[in-house]
């Protein structure tokens, strides 16, 4: 069985009678990486923020269907959403520092996270936090736990946040942009802690950014989307070496490479 | 034009910026920078943040001066400039922005954004606005009734397109883009850099460029120079980057580049740890820490940039000996 | 044109109160038509006369109309706190723009003038100055004055200070706009939407410190119709004629209320930024 399938869905917003996405559709592994890649407006986070059912409001899938583990994602109720959250499916940000309260210390949301979901104690808890930010190579998890979020650096952060998204050792792990506020050596060593991820514990990914060569790196599958609408979908090697559609063609000319296109002479 | 042949027009002289951070301890933003602006040419500055290429430019259109040091244009130390004089030399140094929709004063409409500038100088009537935005607008390649729009309507390339005609509206020499196309998407990015080169061919403009992306830098400098914690630790040929990049640290950066003609199968490359907080710079070698090369000296003697070959300069231990050619 | 007109259309609220403020506004300029009587004409044997046909509001210990000396009382009450309400703004937002601004020595003294002003309390301070000027109403303006600039310009400081550092602003000097320039058509509009609102709900707390002045017998002076000044001439025959404290305490508060009222709808019409 798969482990995701998104059935030709689409997406509209309030009123707005351009759907945001349109007839998209996906289906994964277990253990599958599936990058989504498109430029501002393309629709790729509504793709994520869908089946997390986290679509801001107004938001509304209103065609087609996400069976998760073959059980349909938007027929559950609230209850069922907060056992699936967390422990099943979880979701990085661009920035993690925005989604933890910035004048907490990292520990106590951390040691909260936990106990919403698993009965534990406070010490326990506090345990098993710092346990997975050194498992993400934070090196003294116990300092880390009594920092304040703007006192760790960029690349810190995105490393708390992806240790309290693995907490639960989650099946599918959405990340939104993971590495583009960050700086090319941090973003490189994020990539790799995303690799490890899969290698230790089989997580199956969608990861939606607009950086190519992360995507391409990443993705055993990749999904080019623009105004809404795939325009192309397949393998990576389908889609980098192969690409069928001229936006696709444009999109990889356009990335600037290492002794590719040069301007002047 | 070669690099060596275009006359320099602008040189900064050990520029050195502190300022006092929020715990009250010296931050060195730019340590001893010497760097100079060819006629014409691009000389791009990549760095992580932090580093103190913002600050850096952020002097040479004299937002702020320089703790120490110089900057030379025209024949004279820019940064002793006052009043009237300092406003004058304005006119040939612009710059255009990095996030397209702070640029602008918020109730301003484009014609009167545009041509701010030559109102400020008096070069026009306000009679000639109108006809002198439209030709701005041509210039950057935009539809010449967008003059009576409000930039926040309008998409982020289409904004920095205003920022660039409001920068060319001075004709000025120098234009510095501080990560000018960082928040536009890659499509719109190309066509950017396109407009900036075209530009540069017809009308002679030196930029100085700051970006976090060196793939980028490389394809449209002249010379780029990689700073890191407020020093520069190499400066090369732009089309000698991808091939000839000697500092461990650039080719650091180098090796994190994530590419669409990269081997998918090799793991990335990436040197671990992260660069210290600028406040605490160790003394010796700032890249010290995290240098797969470090050796004695490099913890206690600070490296200086010394030739290394045509046109090239690197800071590091590895190759101070190799000084004379 | 049109889009002048959709803002009253979708603030009702606002539409109300600022009619409201035109009709002071209105009884003030034509207080000689609507008063019954003249405000300064004392008929002693008329005095301390309750409400009736005659004298809608009763007499005062005078025997002069208090109906005419409420609506008379406008011009005066009105009036003055405008102009001071006005002098605060100017003065405050300038001296805040520059001290935000220009930071360093400006920034330093104007602050710490600011700082001894609020060192007192500013009722305190007011009337030591107006006990050393003299009581007059002017006077009485001049000292509320002097200790109320102070809050307009922390305001406008903080908002330039906030904005001084934004790409704009750098642009603006980059591309050569002189000082002037940049403080009159950028520092100046962005500011005087907060500072605007700010004045218009002080407006009511002003007229109360006026009448607080006046009261206490620091400004306007008898035989002049003063709202403060009438509420201090009734205290004296609270029990036996309450009609002289009544009528303008009424006054002042229905005019307070609808200024404060009009300051704090003026902020929802201000403040949704973008014009489209």
């Amino acid at each position: 069985m798969d482990l995701l399938n998104i059935k030709d869905i689409t997406v509209t917003y309030g009123k707005n009678p351009k759907p945001t996405i349109e007839h998209f559709s996906l289906d994964m592994k277990e253990g599958e990486i599936v990058s989504v890649v498109g430029e501002s407006g393309s629709g790729k986070t509504t793709v994520i923020r869908s089946v997390l059912g986290l679509l801001p409001g107004g938001g509304k899938v209103t065609q087609g269907d996400i069976l998760f583990e073959g059980q349909s994602l938007l027929k559950l109720n609230k209850e069922q959403w907060r056992d699936l959250r967390g422990s099943q499916m979880s979701m990085i940000f661009q920035d993690s520092g925005a989604m933890i309260n910035p004048i907490r210390r990292i520990g106590d949301q951390f040691v909260e996270y936990i106990r919403t979901h698993q009965k534990m104690s406070k010490k326990e808890a506090w345990k098993k936090g710092v346990e997975m930010l050194e498992k993400m190579r934070l090196p003294s998890g116990d300092n880390i736990m009594k920092s304040y979020p703007f006192q760790l650096s960029g690349g810190m952060r995105q490393r708390v946040g992806i240790a309290m998204a693995m907490t639960f050792q989650p099946k599918l792990l959405l990340a939104d942009e993971p590495t583009s506020a960050l700086d090319v050596t941090t973003q490189a060593q994020i990539v790799r802690q995303f690799m490890e991820l899969r290698e230790t514990y089989g997580t199956s990914m969608i990861v939606v950014t607009h950086n190519i060569g992360v995507a391409a790196y990443m993705a055993d599958k990749l999904i080019v989307m623009q105004y809404g609408k795939v325009v192309d979908a397949g393998t990576r090697d389908e889609v980098m070496n192969n690409p069928t559609n001229e936006y696709t063609k444009n999109l990889l000319a356009a990335v600037p490479e290492m002794g590719g296109k040069r301007y002047v002479g | 034009m070669s690099v060596k042949e275009a006359p320099v027009i602008m040189e900064a002289k050990h520029v050195t910026k502190k300022f006092v951070s929020g715990s009250g301890r010296p931050l060195l933003a730019c340590n001893d920078v010497n760097l100079q602006v060819r006629k014409g040419q691009t000389l791009g500055i990549v760095g992580e943040s932090g580093c103190g290429k913002s600050s850096f430019v952020k002097m040479i259109v004299q937002l702020y001066p320089p703790t120490e040091g110089e900057i030379i244009y025209g024949g004279r130390d820019i940064t002793k400039l006052k009043g009237e004089e300092l406003r004058q030399c304005r006119k040939k140094i612009q710059m255009v922005f990095q996030d397209p929709s702070a640029a602008f004063h918020p109730k301003m409409k484009v014609m009167d954004i545009v041509t701010e500038p030559l109102l400020n100088f008096k070069m026009i009537k306000k009679t000639e606005k109108e006809a002198k935005a439209k030709e701005l607008l041509r210039m950057v390649d935009l539809p010449e009734d967008f003059v009576y729009r409000f930039p926040h309507n309008m998409s982020g390339g289409q904004r920095q397109r205003i920022g660039i005609a409001r920068a060319l509206a001075l004709e000025p020499e120098i234009i510095v883009c501080d990560e000018a196309t960082s928040a536009l998407d890659v499509s719109v990015q190309d066509r950017v850099i396109e407009l900036l080169v075209r530009l540069q061919k017809e009308k002679g403009i030196s930029f100085v460029f700051i970006c976090h992306d060196m793939a980028l830098v490389q394809s449209f400098a002249h010379q780029v120079a990689v700073m890191y914690l407020g020093n520069i630790v190499e400066v090369l040929p732009g089309n000698e980057v991808g091939t000839n990049a000697m500092h461990p640290y650039t080719q650091a950066m180098l090796g994190a580049i994530f590419s669409t003609r990269m081997d998918f199968t090799k793991k990335i490359e990436s040197i671990e740890s992260e660069a210290p907080s600028p406040v605490d710079v160790p003394p010796g070698c700032p890249f010290q820490n995290r240098c797969g090369h470090c050796m004695e000296i490099c913890r206690t003697q600070k490296p200086q940039l010394v030739e290394v070959g045509p046109n090239h300069q690197a800071a590091c231990h590895l190759f101070q000996g190799k000084t004379e050619r | 044109m049109q889009g002048k007109l959709k803002v009253f259309r979708k603030n009702k609220m606002f539409t109300i109160l600022l009619l409201l403020a035109v009709g002071i506004g209105l009884v003030a300029v034509f207080a000689p038509f609507i008063a019954t009587h003249d405000p300064a004409e004392a008929i002693l044997t008329d005095a301390l006369k309750a409400p009736s046909k005659e004298h809608w509001f009763g007499t005062d210990k005078l025997g002069r109309d208090l109906f005419s000396r409420v609506i008379y009382g406008t011009r005066v009450s009105v009036s003055a706190s405008l102009i001071l309400v006005a002098v605060i703004f100017v003065i405050g937002s300038i001296l805040g723009i520059l001290a935000g601004y220009f930071g360093g020595w400006v920034d330093t003294v104007i602050m710490r003038i600011a700082d001894m002003m609020i060192a007192f309390p500013g009722m305190v301070l007011a009337i030591a100055v107006a006990g050393i000027l003299g009581p007059s109403i002017t006077n009485a303006v001049i000292a509320i004055a002097l200790v109320s600039w102070t809050k307009y310009a922390r305001l406008a400081r903080s908002l330039v200070l906030k904005m001084k550092n934004c790409d704009y602003v750098a642009a603006a000097r980059v591309t050569g706009s002189t000082t002037t320039h940049i403080l009159v058509r950028y520092m100046f509009p962005n500011v005087t939407p907060t500072l605007v609102i700010t004045a218009a709900t002080d407006i009511g707390s002003m007229m109360l410190e006026l009448a607080g002045l006046s009261f206490l017998g620091f400004g306007a002076r008898p035989p002049m119709a003063e709202w403060g000044l009438m509420l201090s001439e009734g205290r004296a025959y609270m029990q036996n004629a309450p009609w002289m404290m009544i009528f303008p305490g009424l006054a002042i508060l229905i005019v307070v209320v609808i200024f404060n009222l009009l300051g704090d709808s003026l902020r929802d019409v201000l403040d949704p930024r973008d014009e489209e």
